[in-house]
């Protein structure tokens, strides 16, 4: 009976509390590894799990990946047999030293908290720690209309550490270019995403010095279907229905004006259509010109009968004034 | 003495004369280390009652979904000594001083536990250290729907719970009572859709970087009501179909009037089919409501082409006739209501157009023609009279373009066809 009295607590048998474990109270952990010393090497990889959306109107897009983070700090290594990582929840992260990454560019941007902190962190015996987090970002991106809406776009988020310029902390893809995978269910309804690379460059700030940053690209092509069954196929037969007014007798006034008029009418509630969802830019687009020289055909096709009737009564005058002689 | 007894009442907190703390022992431990830490995986039960469905949205693609999301597992580490064997129950502070599962949804946009008017947070301890942990949280989720058969379609979604730091070699999540995890209240309702049904199931998710992790999943179908579509879009695109085929009942001479038909009705199908894309994603293949339109405002275009047809070989026609007439009078007789139709102008005899020029003005036309048939001016009324009984049926049987004659049976009958099909293939 004594025997059976309480299961082993494995927590127990360590004799101390995780910063005992780690010795977290013995070091300073605001000081970088190796502060004073060469730059510290922070690898980074990513899965992207969504394209949330993309805003022409704002220029901007949605993501969310998780981040990941791998560095060595002897200051975390601890003895162990087995040479297995161990893993701690997020309110480890306040009490050591971690990389402060942030997102170039970011109009918004937070890490998911429930049901609590979308937090990972693994310290392996020797010092190297695995730190990853589930983050959604909205950044900027530039958009170039002019081919619109037979258009590619490219898109970048960025990533540079904050405070520690490149002689402190060396950012760099940690799988090269295999660094960023993607779940397989990425899609967006209005766009084909082409493909997903890293890349790395510098970046120079003139009052703090020079920065590593690291990109992340993809191109987006836009799927053309919907544009051509909103927007030019009722164009097409806008110009198509307009023509028909060339087939009824000229005698018939009110019929040809009318339809005349009211395709005017029609291409004028396309044009509006397609500009409702689209930013104010300064110059114009293909579906523009597109639209504008459908309807300079509607209109032609107005002014056309108004010659037609015009020189009719024309001819009638002087045949009347014939007869009259 | 018994009024010193009576004078204060008892306080009940102050039998123990401990905090949580020490009945916990929580000092003692250190609860950033899982329960089992460097041994055996940790098995927690989850088990979910779904309070309400909030919202659907097809251009976000997402669902919103309130829950009671509870845990159950043991934490030995926990246990404390009880006569009774009840639990206790703890406020949400206690959370952030022990250990608990990081449990999180997988592809969610956005999430929050509520906390009006405290965190709707519940710890209960048993003496074992049995642990259920319980929350209420709202969570929007990303849900990949196949739009190919919109309104008629089904979509199924699922919410994805994983532990985010814990693989299956810590951490074993799996649904508490199996199938009867997941419970619903009675009345979750969505305004557009019929919720077909509620099912839960696990499995497992790789990451090249950190190994297997278990997901659970809470998996449900909804079925789109398709009534708000059938009045919103399908009866206009319709009557729409109908009201162009009534242009073929119509007199061929009345020119303004099945032409501003025709074409009222092309605006009205164009309008129809903006308003359906203004609520929708704009996905890159055709829906089931944009078959259904589409073929309809062929159907309108093709009334129209149908009487430019008409039109432009009733003018040959005629100039056929003018010239076996010869070209003298270089009139044609058309009698009241033909002319009427023709020009708009109001007649009341029959009258003689004349084939190339068209009138100045209608009072003009009229003085000009009353002239010539000034002999005609004793009977006027009985001849109009006569003229308007028998007008209707030579409206209808006489003077019709054989195209009109058969567009009045190979349209409706085409639609009506195209219809069986439809509804046939979709439904």
């Amino acid at each position: 009976s004594h025997i059976l009295k309480k299961d082993q607590d494995s927590t127990k048998a360590w004799k101390g509390k995780t910063e005992q474990l780690l010795k977290i109270d013995e070091h300073d952990f605001t000081m970088r590894p190796a502060f004073g010393g060469p730059p510290i090497p922070v690898g980074v990889n990513g899965q992207v799990e969504s394209l949330d959306r993309i805003s022409e109107v704002d220029m901007d897009f949605t993501m969310t990946l998780y981040l990941r983070h791998y560095w060595k700090d002897e200051r975390l290594s601890f003895p162990s047999t087995n040479n297995e990582s161990r893993t701690f929840d997020s309110r480890l992260v306040k009490m050591i030293w971690v990389p402060d990454v942030f997102f170039v560019h970011s109009k918004s941007s937070f890490i998911h908290a429930t049901t609590t902190d979308n937090i990972m962190l693994r310290v392996f015996p020797d010092g190297n720690v695995l730190y990853s987090m589930r983050v959604t970002v909205t950044a900027k991106c530039n958009m170039d209309f002019s081919r619109f809406p037979l258009d590619s776009q490219t898109c970048s988020l960025e990533l540079e550490s904050y405070a520690y310029t490149d002689e402190d902390l060396m950012l760099y893809w940690k799988n090269g270019n295999a660094s960023l995978k993607t779940d397989d269910k990425i899609s967006l309804s209005q766009f084909l995403i082409q493909k997903f690379h890293t890349t790395s460059r510098l970046a120079f700030y003139s009052s703090t010095g020079w920065y590593n940053r690291l990109y992340i690209n993809f191109t987006l092509r836009r799927h053309i279907f919907f544009f051509l069954l909103q927007t030019y196929f009722p164009a097409i037969l806008m110009v198509m229905l307009s023509w028909v007014s060339f087939w009824i007798d000229r005698r018939a006034v009110p019929a040809r004006v009318s339809l005349g008029i009211t395709t005017v009418l029609t291409m004028s509630t396309i044009i509006t259509g397609v500009n409702a969802s689209m930013p104010r830019v300064s110059y114009i687009k293909a579906v523009d010109i597109y639209l504008w020289v459908s309807f300079v055909f509607v209109f032609l096709s107005v002014l056309e009968y108004a010659a037609v009737n015009y020189l009719t009564t024309v001819q009638e005058r002087k045949e009347r004034k014939l007869r009259e002689k | 003495s018994k009024r010193e007894i009576k004078m204060r009442k008892l306080d009940s907190t102050k039998i123990r004369p401990l905090k949580s703390e020490q009945l916990l022992h929580i000092e003692d431990h250190d609860f950033a280390l899982r329960p089992g830490f460097g041994g055996s995986p940790i098995p927690v039960g989850i088990d979910v009652q779904v309070e309400s469905i909030d919202s659907i949205s097809e251009v976000d693609m997402d669902f919103t979904m309130t829950l009671y999301l509870r845990h159950y597992w043991k934490d030995e580490r926990l246990s404390f000594h009880s006569n009774k064997n009840k639990s206790m129950t703890f406020d949400g502070r206690l959370i952030k001083k022990i250990w608990v599962p990081d449990v999180f949804f997988v592809h969610s946009k956005r999430s929050f536990i509520h906390d009006t008017t405290v965190e709707n947070i519940m710890l209960r301890v048993y003496p074992d250290g049995n642990v259920l942990f319980s929350l209420r949280i709202t969570v929007s989720a990303m849900c990949f729907m196949d739009f190919s058969r919109f309104p008629l379609d089904t979509q199924n979604c699922s919410l994805e719970l994983e532990s985010y730091a814990y693989n299956e070699d810590d951490l074993m999540l799996y649904w508490k009572h199996g199938n009867k995890s997941l419970s619903t209240d009675e009345h979750i309702s969505l305004s557009q859709f019929f919720i077909e049904e509620f099912s839960a199931s696990s499995g497992l998710a790789f990451y090249s970087s950190t190994g297997w992790y278990n997901r659970l999943f809470i998996n449900f179908a909804l079925r789109r009501h398709i009534f708000f579509f059938v009045l919103q879009s399908y009866f206009p695109a319709m009557l729409m179909v109908m009201l162009s085929w009534v242009s073929f009942w119509i007199d061929r001479r009345a020119v303004p009037a099945r032409v501003s038909l025709g074409i009222t009705t092309v605006l009205t199908m164009s309008t129809i089919m903006t308003g359906v894309s203004a609520s929708m994603p704009q996905v890159s293949y055709i829906k089931a409501v944009d078959v259904y339109l589409w073929i309809s405002f062929l159907f309108v275009f093709l009334s129209v082409i149908e009487y430019a047809a008409v039109n432009y070989l009733t003018t040959i026609e005629e100039r056929k006739q003018l010239k076996k007439r010869g070209k003298a009078s270089g009139m044609y007789s058309m009698d009241a209501v033909q002319a009427m139709a023709f020009d708009g102008c109001f007649h009341d005899t029959d009258v003689d157009m004349e084939l190339t020029p068209f009138p100045d003005h209608c009072e003009e036309n009229e003085t000009k023609t009353s002239q010539t048939n000034i002999s005609n001016v004793d009977t006027p009324r009985l001849r109009r009279k006569r003229s308007l009984k028998g007008n209707v049926g030579r409206i209808i049987l006489q003077n019709n373009h054989v195209i009109d004659t058969y567009s009045r049976i190979i349209f409706p009958s085409v639609y009506i066809v195209f219809n069986f099909f439809y509804w046939g293939l979709y439904m």
